[in-house]
């Protein structure tokens, strides 16, 4: 019989929890504490040592057997499948035993984890939605990791039953790896299209939900009621039926639609040699072929141009894009006329200098004769043909403009959107020049879209954001535009440093900036490199991205614009 | 010893069970390894799951060692120790039931699987050696641990042991590449390993004979076990050190043989030297060194042991730092790396007149910008003024190159050599990612030995189109089985591009059954020591590779058809100079004028040349000795043109000598040295230039000016390493000098490797060059190089140019940038030498037809 109320002995069981635990609780916090510093430490530092010696998923399996640590002595200490256990005898009730432990891990492993993890969720713009979300699937996952462990204790009468079933799940676990491992191809990555990550994601969170819902009622029903046979009939169905669900969820609620691009109306085409008497005569993607209508700041890229054929897919093999994925390993896909539209914000005659590396316009835009090499097409039978001009417009925007010295000696972050944030570190001499590293850092949750619309899909990726770095020496009247130099998440997965978590975006989208002091300038003007420093400003623009459209032309308008080269009058 | 049998006999009832499990998953092994289950099928992947059987049959292997409960000594229900059975007759009983059901089995079944794979004898008895000390290595530590720990303590022990080893590991990795820039788990290697758990079974089998003895308290044993990890680990890690990579020679009585006759050219026009102090290069003195063995296919890598240093009467010296000396594993300097020579030996091996292409994006192949440590100096560092001599030892490391093995490209087809066996499994036209792709499935089966650090490279051969390609552009490795048995086998798929097709997709008539896949293999031999001498020099007489480097970077994409017009806007904000204006003003004029000219290209553009001189004006005449002054390379655009060539005109007699003692410094001022007619007075710069350090870039004017044979012989010596080649276009147009130019010439041909693809340039330079003195092999070369110019990657060395003339003696190349790259292709794909012919007086090839 049970004289005192529930929840004074619930709470009771917690203090005694507390009591027993805190060195283990104590030595979690710090743990926590050291696993952030390392993801910190791991995301900014360039060539650390410490990296070297790929620690990452060691510090993983550590918290995650450290949280199932303190679960398992916590339940073990009044194991319920063995008979000789004090609890049984003690008036505080096995309900309020269970919800009095459980209490206890909420509040002395959930809650230290929610807040350490979520001092990293600061300063990325994200809304109430977001941190709830954020927070509920680090509540979700520590739920798993206490409803697996509590209810496998609570079925073993001994450590070593305790052992013997951990170990027999590891090896259930290792055989449904390597069962999901026949799924894909040997040594060759798999990549799924956004919607299918998406779907996928959905389904494993629900899978999780119910998992943990299974879990947590076997260990009830191992501990209240002691039904040790239920109980594990109860744990099994829920690991089985678990990746079951995950498997067959298809309904995908995270993929926000594209964007389509607003002012598609407002845009027209000229076609042909530009009239000089044409006061609006657009802006030129080929010199016979130009738009009309973009914004100030608004800039097109051509994802596919190619003719229409009614009976194939759109677009052919060969059909040219400003875009195509870049072989060097960086995500470089912004181009000259990106840079071009900065003009405006300097003086006129401003000298501008450009770095940017995407290599497939590292000669500017291929004339067209070359794209009709490509699609292996002659003239005479292209200007019969309809085209597809599918595009992406963005828009430059500027981050912020700072003095340069400011970019040299200290970091820098900026927030973009909700979710982005660009960390730049100092300028520090590495690999013999000045190099200056630094992230595309998105965070948010995974299972809500942090934004309301997807990005430009070209050739089978999503065009990631983009950013022009500038730097401005206002005394000199000269720019240099740099292309950050950010890297692929395919190619250079050592610089990708991808610290995602179970239904969280955590991605640190590596960059490097390498530059040598103007030694031009020194040895004319005999200026010092800290003059150089001091004197420069440093404006970085964001590529936002306004949206996509398609756009036809007819064959009499593709007729002008492969305009027929004049023959050479030869000179007597 | 029947006490013995007997306990033997016990443990055995209680295990068989298990062991005929273990010899089971053995069997299983062996027939997944033999391929006689789960065969390797073009098309077909293994199946993941296997991946894990070799940590099953560990699993149950270490398994058999954990005897019977009650016979544990170290369990606290220990019924051993009431039974009269002594300890000898005891571990006799254990070591036997070790070696026959665990060490014996798998022994022998790698013995079987070498044997029935085929392998030679000597081979069938390394393998099961290394097997043997896997076996050993792996499982004896389990011995001692049952005598050691008690059923409650396994598992702590266990658990501390490799939390300790595994943070040990890590702190070890950290620390050492910190300090001393070497990653002990990077360069692993099998026997360091076996060392390892050897040092740690030997030190736990000692732990356990005390312990028995005197009864150690548990928290006394676990320190003694990690103490004794701890040294395993040690022990593990830095095997590599004491045994420097265990690369084994392979041939020392060829290089015995060779070493006396090594010819070694260290040529000091190639040395430069960065300064002391320089952040930049890791070699302070570095040079390009010529190497000829005298065996074709072999060849040396020179690794720096340490040097002498004399100056002032006092010698000291200093060694390489460990990272030089030690051979890495990977990358430069690397047993793989060797194969991956493109030199004349790799030439050598095709027929004459064979290109060979590489798609890689990084010189992988190529030996451009190579350059070796001339010397090793450690503070207090010599004087770089002063003279010096220098004596540096190397480690000559000899390598030999062989084509070990070429098949047909057909399915079925076969070639095996001693330490390698390929089939193709099949056969796929177009099915790479561009048209033209050719991917084949290929079994691959090498031996796999312990030390094997062969290198291999994979080359396709097209005798019909006289194209080696160097490597694939895809491979995709599809399974393994046998690894570490000494004798692998792998599936692997492979894509070449356009192979038959052109990227424009014409069909480039490519049979695939013509084509050959050969095995590169490179073999190390053997290690001589090799000293240079250098003559008398200062350090200080050689250039630095980074330090007087100076660019404008012009804005092709920003200005290109503007660029006039982008010079004269900027230049007309600029307040105009003045005989009154500072030297601060005319500094800054001097760099709006060369930064504008530079970076908008308007240095480029003749139409921009009398806007240039305009605004250069003021300068030449009211501020020469702030121009005098400017390093030779801060002059934008060419060398004929504006601004470069408008000092001269300011100059007068007054400057002569001021001129002149500049140049050494400045070698820009060389031309305007000979354009004043100042050659005769410059003469006194005659005894430095002709000496043995290089000659500093554009002082050849002032030899070419003098004309005798001294000055001749010196720009004989530099034309062969002038990479513009202008020296050498210079020499020819003198009559007397033309049969050494031409030597020179095909000199640099007989000693390229003719490569296409890469980022390399100089190779396409010397075929040219000899294609413009009349090699017809050269100019073969140079027609099917620029056939291919649409199939190269976007960052590639180009193509040669040789002289061209068309039909009525013009200059085809200017009529030719008329021609868009979609025509220039096929255009020259038609040609051939005999559409041409030579024309020596000219040194080019004439258009046959019009």
């Amino acid at each position: 019989m049970n004289t005192a109320p529930a929840l004074t002995r619930i709470f009771h069981q917690a203090r005694r929890e507390w009591l027993h635990q805190r060195g283990m609780i104590l030595a979690w916090l710090l743990w926590l504490v050291v696993r952030r510093w390392h993801r910190v430490h791991e995301a900014k530092t360039t060539f650390s040592s410490l990296a070297l010696a790929d620690l990452e998923g060691w510090i993983e399996l550590g918290t995650l057997l450290m949280a199932a640590a303190v679960v398992w002595r916590c339940v073990s200490a009044d194991a319920p499948s063995n008979a000789d256990t004090f609890s049984l005898t003690r008036p505080v009730g096995q309900a309020a035993l269970w919800v009095g432990k459980l209490l206890f891990l909420l509040l002395g492993v959930v809650l230290p984890a929610v807040v350490v993890c979520g001092l990293d969720w600061r300063g990325f713009g994200l809304g109430m939605g977001q941190w709830l979300v954020l927070a509920g699937t680090v509540v979700l996952v520590m739920g798993l990791i206490f409803g697996f462990t509590g209810a496998l204790t609570a079925l073993a009468s001994s450590t070593r039953q305790m052992m013997a079933l951990a170990v027999l799940g590891m090896v259930g676990t290792g055989v449904w790896l390597a069962m999901q491992g026949e799924v894909y191809h040997y040594g060759e990555q798999v990549f799924q299209v956004v919607g299918q990550q998406h779907a996928s994601l959905c389904g494993t969170f629900v899978a999780a939900l119910a998992a943990l819902s299974g879990l947590l009622l076997a260990w009830w029903v191992a501990t209240v009621p002691r039904r040790r046979l239920l109980a594990a009939g109860l744990a099994l169905l829920t690991l089985a039926a678990a990746p079951l669900i995950a498997s067959v969820w298809r309904y995908d609620w995270i993929t926000p639609p594209p964007l389509e691009y607003a002012n598609a109306a407002k845009i027209g085409i000229k076609v042909g040699k530009a009239d000089k008497e044409d006061k609006a005569p657009g802006r030129g993607l080929w010199p016979t072929l130009r738009l009309t209508g973009l914004g100030k700041d608004e800039v097109a890229s051509i994802i596919e141009f190619a003719p229409i054929d009614d009976s194939s897919v759109w677009p052919p093999k060969g059909s040219y894009s400003d875009l195509a994925v870049d072989e060097s390993g960086r995500d470089s896909w912004l181009h000259t006329d990106h840079t071009r539209v900065l003009f405006k914000y300097s003086p006129p005659t401003t000298l501008w200098r450009q770095s940017i590396g995407n290599n497939a316009m590292y000669n500017g835009r291929k004339p067209l004769p070359a794209v009709l090499q490509q699609l292996r097409l002659k003239r005479e039978d292209a200007i019969t043909r309809r085209w597809r001009l599918r595009l992406v417009v963005h828009e430059m925007k500027r981050v912020a403009t700072l003095p340069y010295r400011q970019f040299w000696s200290q970091e820098n972050s900026f927030l973009i959107r909700p979710g982005l944030r660009m960390e730049f570190n100092a300028f520090a001499w590495l690999r013999e020049a000045w190099e200056m590293h630094g992230r595309a850092h998105r965070l948010s949750a995974a299972l809500l879209p942090v934004d309301t619309h997807r990005s430009a899909h070209v050739r089978g990726r999503e065009l990631s954001e983009n950013f022009i770095f500038v730097l401005e020496d206002p005394d000199l009247g000269e720019n240099e535009a740099r292309d950050p130099g950010l890297v692929q998440r395919e190619r250079r997965f050592s610089s990708y440093n991808d610290q995602s978590r179970l239904w969280q975006i955590d991605e640190n989208q590596g960059l490097e900036i390498r530059l040598w002091t103007p030694k031009e300038q020194h040895a004319i003007l005999k200026t010092k490199h800290e003059d150089w420093v001091n004197r420069l400003n440093a404006t970085l623009w964001y590529a936002e991205e306004r949206g996509t459209m398609d756009l036809e032309l007819t064959a009499a308008q593709m007729a002008e614009v492969l305009a027929e080269p004049k023959a050479e009058v030869k000179k007597p | 010893m029947n006490l013995t049998l007997h306990h033997f006999r016990k443990e055995f009832c209680y295990l068989r069970l298990r062991w005929f499990a273990f010899l089971a998953l053995l069997g299983f092994d062996l027939a997944v390894n033999l391929e006689w289950l789960l065969p390797m099928r073009a098309g077909v992947e293994a199946p993941a799951w296997l991946g894990y059987l070799p940590v099953m049959i560990l699993l149950v292997g270490l398994s058999l060692l954990l005897s019977c409960s009650e016979d544990r000594p170290g369990s606290d229900r220990s019924f051993i120790s009431t039974r009269p059975l002594p300890w000898a007759a005891y571990w006799q009983a254990r070591m036997l039931l070790w070696v026959t059901l665990i060490v014996l089995p798998v022994v022998l079944q790698n013995g079987l699987y070498l044997l029935l794979s085929g392998r030679p004898m000597a081979d069938v008895l390394r393998g099961m050696g290394e097997r043997a000390c896997f076996a050993v290595g792996f499982s004896a530590w389990l011995l001692p641990a049952l005598a050691l720990w008690r059923r409650r303590e396994v598992w702590k022990a266990l658990f501390v042991i490799v939390v300790t080893l595994a943070a040990a590991s890590k702190v070890l990795d950290v620390a050492s590449a910190a300090w001393w820039k070497f990653y002990p788990s990077f360069d692993q290697t099998w026997a360091g390993l076996m060392v390892g758990w050897m040092v740690f079974g030997g030190l736990s089998g000692w732990l356990a004979w005390r312990h028995l003895q005197r009864a150690y308290r548990f928290r006394r044993r676990l320190c003694l076990t990690c103490f004794s990890a701890l040294v395993g680990l040690l022990a593990a890690r830095f095997w590599v050190l004491a045994t420097d990579r265990e690369l084994v020679a392979q041939d020392e009585a060829l290089v015995r043989a060779l070493a006396p006759g090594l010819k070694v050219e260290i040529d000091l026009e190639t040395v430069h030297f960065e300064g002391f102090e320089s952040e930049f290069g890791a070699h302070t003195l570095s040079a390009k060194p010529e190497t000829e063995t005298g065996k074709p296919g072999v060849h040396v890598d020179m690794r720096l042991a340490g040097s002498r240093v004399v100056q002032d009467g006092k010698t000291s010296s200093a060694k390489a730092s460990s990272a030089s000396i030690i051979r890495s594993r990977y990358g430069y300097g690397s047993p793989q790396d060797q194969v991956h020579r493109g030199d004349v030996n790799l030439r050598d091996f095709f027929p004459g007149g064979t290109l060979f292409y590489s798609a890689q994006p990084f010189p992988l192949w190529s030996w451009e910008g190579r350059s070796i440590a001339l010397a090793a100096f450690d503070q207090p560092y010599p004087s770089a003024e002063q003279p010096l001599k220098l004596a540096t030892d190397y480690h000559m490391d000899w390598y030999q190159r062989d084509l070990a093995l070429e098949l047909p490209m057909v399915a079925g087809s076969r070639a095996e050599s001693d330490e390698a066996r390929w089939e193709v499994l099949s056969v796929t036209h177009a099915a790479g990612p561009q048209p033209g792709a050719l991917t084949i499935t290929l079994r691959v089966e090498t031996r796999d030995h312990w030390n094997e650090e062969n290198g291999s490279a994979m080359l396709l051969h097209s005798p019909q189109r006289q194209i080696v390609w160097l490597d694939p552009v895809k491979q995709t490795m599809l399974g393994t089985r046998a690894t570490h048995t000494g004798w692998q086998r792998r599936q692997i798929e492979l894509t070449w591009n356009g192979i038959f097709n052109y990227a424009d997709g014409e069909a480039t008539g490519a049979d695939a059954a013509k084509l050959r896949l050969i095995l590169l293999r490179s073999r190390f031999l053997g290690t001589s020591p090799y000293t240079w001498k250098s003559p008398e020099m200062q350090l200080a007489d050689f250039p630095s590779v980074y330090g007087e480097r100076y660019a404008w970077h012009e804005s092709r994409l920003l200005y290109g058809g503007r660029q006039m017009k982008a010079f004269q806007e900027r230049m007309a904000t600029f307040k105009p100079l003045t005989a009154d204006s500072s030297e601060k003003e005319a500094r800054r004029a001097l760099y709006e004028l060369f930064s504008t000219a530079g970076v908008t290209g308007a240095v480029y553009v003749p139409a921009a040349f009398p806007a240039i001189t305009q605004a250069f004006d003021p300068l030449g005449k009211e501020h020469l000795p702030l121009l005098l002054e400017l390093p030779s390379s801060l002059w934008p655009g060419w060398t004929n043109r504006p601004p470069r060539t408008l000092l001269d005109r300011y100059l007068t007699d007054d400057q002569r000598e001021a001129v002149i003692d500049r140049v050494i410094r400045q070698p820009g001022l060389a031309d305007v040295v000979v354009r004043k007619g100042w050659a005769e007075e410059a003469k006194r710069l005659k005894p430095r230039l002709l000496s043995g350090s290089p000659l500093p870039r554009g002082c050849e004017a002032l030899l070419f000016a003098w004309g005798d044979e001294e000055s001749r012989a010196r720009l004989l010596q530099a034309a062969k390493h002038d990479i513009n080649r202008g020296i050498i276009e210079e020499l020819d147009k003198l009559p007397p000098m033309r049969p050494a130019t031409e030597r020179i010439a095909m000199n640099g041909f007989e000693k390229t490797l003719p490569m296409t693809g890469s980022e390399s340039y100089l190779s396409g330079m010397s075929v040219s060059l000899a294609a413009n003195f009349g090699s017809p092999e050269a100019f073969d070369l140079c027609l099917r190089w620029m056939a291919l110019g649409g199939d190269l990657p976007p960052r590639n060395g180009g193509y040669p140019q040789p002289h061209l003339l068309t039909a009525d003696g013009g200059k085809f190349w200017e009529k030719e940038r008329k021609m868009p790259d979609h025509e220039k292709w096929p255009f020259f794909r038609r040609l051939k030498v005999s559409d041409f012919e030579y024309v020596p007086e000219k040194r080019a090839w004439k258009f046959r037809l019009p």
